[in-house]
């Protein structure tokens, strides 16, 4: 039981970061706070492929003089190092898209955004009344 | 011991910013949990990937982040009680009628089912650190026991990044170029009138800021240059040294503000065509290694002396490209992003 705990418990922190980030992305209501939760469920898949790569005792994959001590596996860090700048290029194709959805809507909120867009679609008007008319919808409603 | 110190401290850090109300302070934790991940990998020996977060996730994603909360809104709204008050006292629920009442104790369950799961199946897996997993005894040896006499770059990450996986980091970087064409056209507008008077005279009376990124700002561009140059013998390389080189930019940029940027004449006038260059670079040596008789990227046929010697300096040439491709195209979602407008 210790040695299962032992050998494994780094995955099992890797889960919990990954749920944590997890739960944000379902639950809350802010699309930040979505993003924020897609990040940090990011990170949680890149440490558990860093961690495959560790081999006990071994040194940074960069060739050494010393012979006879092991290297880690390059392969992992290679496919992670590409994926933390695409990471952080899709967070910002996110986060203009959020600017955008702001700029429509003026609020962040998803459910705020979901009524919204239903109560402009039932509506046959110009766009810009529709605006209007879902925010005072909206006021009223709450 | 310090490991688990280290990851528990991440988990916190988590945890701290999902609950936050004010976005801003979910942010900088974020930017904490990027630079504790980043001890984290140098503690893994992933020295390359560690030298990526730093610049990436505790940098660049901090500071996009900010930006785009100056142009939304910076509190969360409509969830008054955390998740414990929730579990406490269910009858203090304000809800709106279209949320439904059971959302977080639905998505609660979900997570808990997922995570079950997912530690079930970690039951199975090779222990850390075991030099006999899977991962690590087929592929791997003969990377380390033949990349350095077949590429001549003595470190592995590079080798396999720029030779082995050449048209994947192509891919990587087409990718990174996408998204900085995707964020033109989602908010670049033709009128630059830009409405920073204001914080202008604030800043004005940061002067040790400004002094300090005046002197900094050379030096941090003289080290990502040679970041990308010595990529090949030591951790660092194209992705890097242009993240570093575009946060240097944008270090001047919140110093001394969006229009004072904007006069740097080279972002301005050939900012987009920067983006494509170093793609272009990148498949460019592709098309060369085709024309002097090889595959596409086999950099060993390019006529630059012998086999080795040209397959590390098209590995060279290709960082390079990677480089003015990612420094580019970071500047460029630097500034289309914190852009104000009236």
């Amino acid at each position: 039981m210790i040695e299962l705990i032992l050998g494994k418990y780094n995955y099992w922190v890797y889960i919990t970061l990954m749920m944590i980030g997890f739960y944000a992305m379902i639950e809350k209501e802010n699309l930040i706070k979505k993003i924020i939760g897609m990040n940090i469920f990011q990170t949680a898949v890149f440490l558990f492929y860093i961690s495959i790569a560790k081999v006990k005792g071994g040194t940074a994959p960069i060739l050494w003089e010393k012979e006879g001590i092991p290297y880690d596996n390059p392969i992992p860090h290679v496919l992670i190092l590409t994926a933390i700048v695409v990471s952080v290029s899709t967070t910002a194709v996110a986060l203009a898209l959020i600017i955008r959805i702001f700029k429509e809507y003026g609020t962040i909120e998803e459910d705020k955004i979901l009524i919204m867009s239903e109560v402009s679609g039932k509506q046959d008007s110009t766009e810009n009344s529709k605006f209007l008319s879902s925010t005072s919808l909206l006021q009223k409603g709450e | 011991m310090i490991d688990l110190m280290l990851l528990l401290f991440l988990v916190v850090c988590a945890i701290a910013a999902v609950s936050m109300k004010d976005l801003l302070s979910t942010t900088i934790i974020l930017g904490v949990y990027s630079l504790i991940m980043t001890v984290v990998w140098t503690r893994l020996n992933a020295v390359d990937v560690a030298f990526t977060e730093a610049s990436v996730g505790a940098g660049i994603t901090t500071v996009l982040i900010i930006a785009a909360l100056s142009r939304t809104k910076r509190e969360e709204e409509g969830q008054e009680y955390g998740m414990w008050s929730k579990l406490l006292n269910p009858q203090d629920l304000k809800l709106t009628d279209k949320q439904s009442p059971l959302l977080w104790l639905t998505s609660l369950f979900i997570v808990l089912i997922t995570g079950a799961v997912l530690i079930y199946g970690t039951i199975d897996m090779p222990d850390f650190g075991d030099p006999d997993a899977p991962a690590n005894i087929h592929l791997a040896k003969r990377f380390i026991e033949e990349s350095y006499e077949e590429t001549g770059v003595p470190n592995f990450v590079t080798a396999i990044l720029a030779s082995y996986r050449g048209y994947d980091t192509l891919g990587e970087t087409t990718v990174i170029f996408t998204a900085g064409i995707s964020l033109i056209l989602l908010l670049r507008r033709k009128s630059y009138i830009c409405d920073t008077t204001i914080k202008e005279k604030e800043m004005k009376e940061h002067i040790v800021i400004r002094t300090i990124s005046r002197i900094l700002i050379p030096f941090v561009q003289l080290y990502a240059l040679y970041v990308i140059a010595h990529g090949e013998l030591s951790p660092g390389g194209g992705f890097q040294g242009g993240v570093i080189f575009g946060s240097s930019i944008i270090l001047y940029v919140i110093a001394f503000g969006l229009e004072e940027g904007r006069k740097v004449r080279i972002f301005r006038e050939m900012g987009d065509l920067l983006n494509s260059t170093g793609v272009l670079i990148y498949a460019g040596i592709g098309v060369l290694c085709l024309l002097a008789g090889g595959a596409y990227l086999e950099y060993d046929k390019l006529p630059l002396g012998s086999e080795k010697m040209a397959s590390s300096l098209g590995i060279y040439g290709i960082e390079i490209g990677v480089g003015i491709t990612v420094a580019a195209v970071m500047i460029t979602i630097f500034f289309i992003t914190a852009r104000h407008e009236r």
